[in-house]
């Protein structure tokens, strides 16, 4: 019988053989001011591409929009920092902090949503056809960037939970392309902010979570 | 006094700076310092496994896993941060993979080994220490990843860990294959017995392209 130890031994020999020089990962900070810059320069010429004028009045002049805006910031910001940490063995504090910080920006979002819903009844404007689907069709290819992104960063990583890390950075990257597309919209229904916005990292999670996080696995080893 | 608090004050009086600097000249390439940190590391790392885990042959197989997601994370240590916590993070998902996949797959099947081999073969194996040609038949018909995973663990006698080092895929996806193999050796020699064709084994050396196993 071969004693396990000394398999051990040979194990620990043969990685010494398999050795490449390794970059090491940028520091969590690095990479999530990494991320958000990509995103703000991206937001920023998508800004520019419309007219931002309508958005920032909507922000500005009604309380139900600028709410489910924090809401996303807080999700984008939450999960992004959650999944960057995922990656990073030892970590599992921000991961936990981010992830906290995301389900709570997206629930009260949706609650100020809900909120408005209810309060304003039949007064509440209903959104023009086809605008939902616009909407959540944008944000869906507006979160590809920040999702190649981060997905970059936990590939090179070692993810401990990879159908949580895939979970989390499809949410993060979901809410920041929600969070562009809110700024480029302006349309004050909540109902439509809910099915155009609001939607996009939750529906982008269901759909992608599980493939990323098979692919995410594999890489792990 | 526990292992884990043996393991923890052996942490402490560790030389923190000393492994943080061999990480990172592993990180630059250097395989002897690598060698030095994984075996200075590697009591302390199978001391936090047997703390959980009370089986010889699955810590073991844990401590292997540990090693190699910590060669497979290695990009991921920062030299400005403390080495050890980074460490135990790593060993502390190996051991829960290891009850995940228990839990998962069952007591049985999580210690693939040896149990999974075909009695048939475990019969040739002990008494005559040579595949017979039904086997090495079935062998020969397994799909190329499944025969390579099977030979890796079974023919050649290498760790689950050191396996899948070879096969350059993770160890649950050895196992994964590993075990699709036996499946498929079993059915393959239980279709052979019913056939009646199944033979006793070839004294040993007489059977042509006989394969010595190393692993028992």
């Amino acid at each position: 019988m071969i004693d396990s130890t000394n398999t051990t031994e040979r194990l620990i020999a043969r990685l010494g053989e398999d050795l490449d020089p390794v970059r090491p990962l940028p520091r969590l900070r690095s990479a999530f001011a990494i991320v958000l810059t990509v995103w703000a320069t991206f937001l920023g010429l998508v800004v520019l591409g419309t007219d931002a004028t309508i958005a920032a009045g909507s922000l500005v002049g009604n309380q139900i929009y600028l709410a489910s805006f924090a809401g996303l910031v807080l999700a984008a910001l939450g999960a992004t920092a959650s999944a960057l940490a995922a990656g990073i063995p030892g970590r599992e504090n921000v991961e936990t902090a981010g992830m906290m910080l995301a389900a709570v920006g997206l629930i009260a979002g949706a609650i100020a949503c809900l909120f408005g819903m209810q309060s304003l009844g039949i007064d509440a404007p209903s959104s023009p056809r086809g605008l939902d689907t616009m909407c959540f069709r944008e944000g869906a290819l507006l979160s590809l960037l920040p999702a190649g992104v981060i997905l970059s960063f936990l590939v090179r990583g070692w993810t401990a939970r990879p159908i949580r890390a895939a979970f989390i950075a499809l949410l993060g990257a979901g809410a920041l392309g929600a969070v562009t597309v809110h700024l480029s919209c302006g349309f004050l229904g909540p109902k439509h902010v809910i099915l155009g916005h609001m939607s996009v990292p939750i529906v982008l999670t269901l759909l992608g979570a599980y493939p990323v996080a098979v692919v995410l696995r594999r890489l792990r080893g | 006094m526990s292992t884990e608090q043996t393991d923890k004050e052996e942490i402490r009086t560790d030389s923190e700076p000393e492994l943080s600097a061999w990480m990172s000249a592993a990180q630059a390439g250097d395989a002897d310092a690598y060698r030095r940190l994984l075996t200075t590391i590697q009591p302390r790392i199978r001391a936090i496994v047997r703390s959980r885990i009370s089986e010889a042959a699955a810590a073991e197989d844990v401590v292997q896993n540990a090693l190699l997601s910590i060669h497979r994370g290695r990009a991921t240590y920062r030299p400005e941060r403390a080495f050890v916590p980074w460490m135990r993070a790593i060993v502390r998902n190996s051991i829960i993979d290891y009850f995940r996949e228990r839990k998962r797959r069952g007591e049985r099947e999580s210690n693939l080994a040896v149990d999974e081999w075909p009695d048939e073969a475990n019969e040739t194996r002990n008494e005559e220490a040579v595949l017979a040609p039904e086997l090495q038949d079935a062998l020969a018909a397994l799909p190329e990843k499944q025969r390579e995973a099977v030979t890796l663990i079974q023919i050649e006698g290498l760790s689950v860990a050191e396996a899948a080092l070879r096969a350059g895929i993770s160890a649950g996806a050895l196992k994964v294959r590993a075990h699709r193999g036996y499946r498929a050796l079993r059915d393959a020699l239980q279709g052979a017995r019913k056939e009646g064709i199944w033979r006793s084994a070839e004294p040993r050396g007489s059977a042509p392209g006989s394969r010595e196993r190393s692993r028992t």
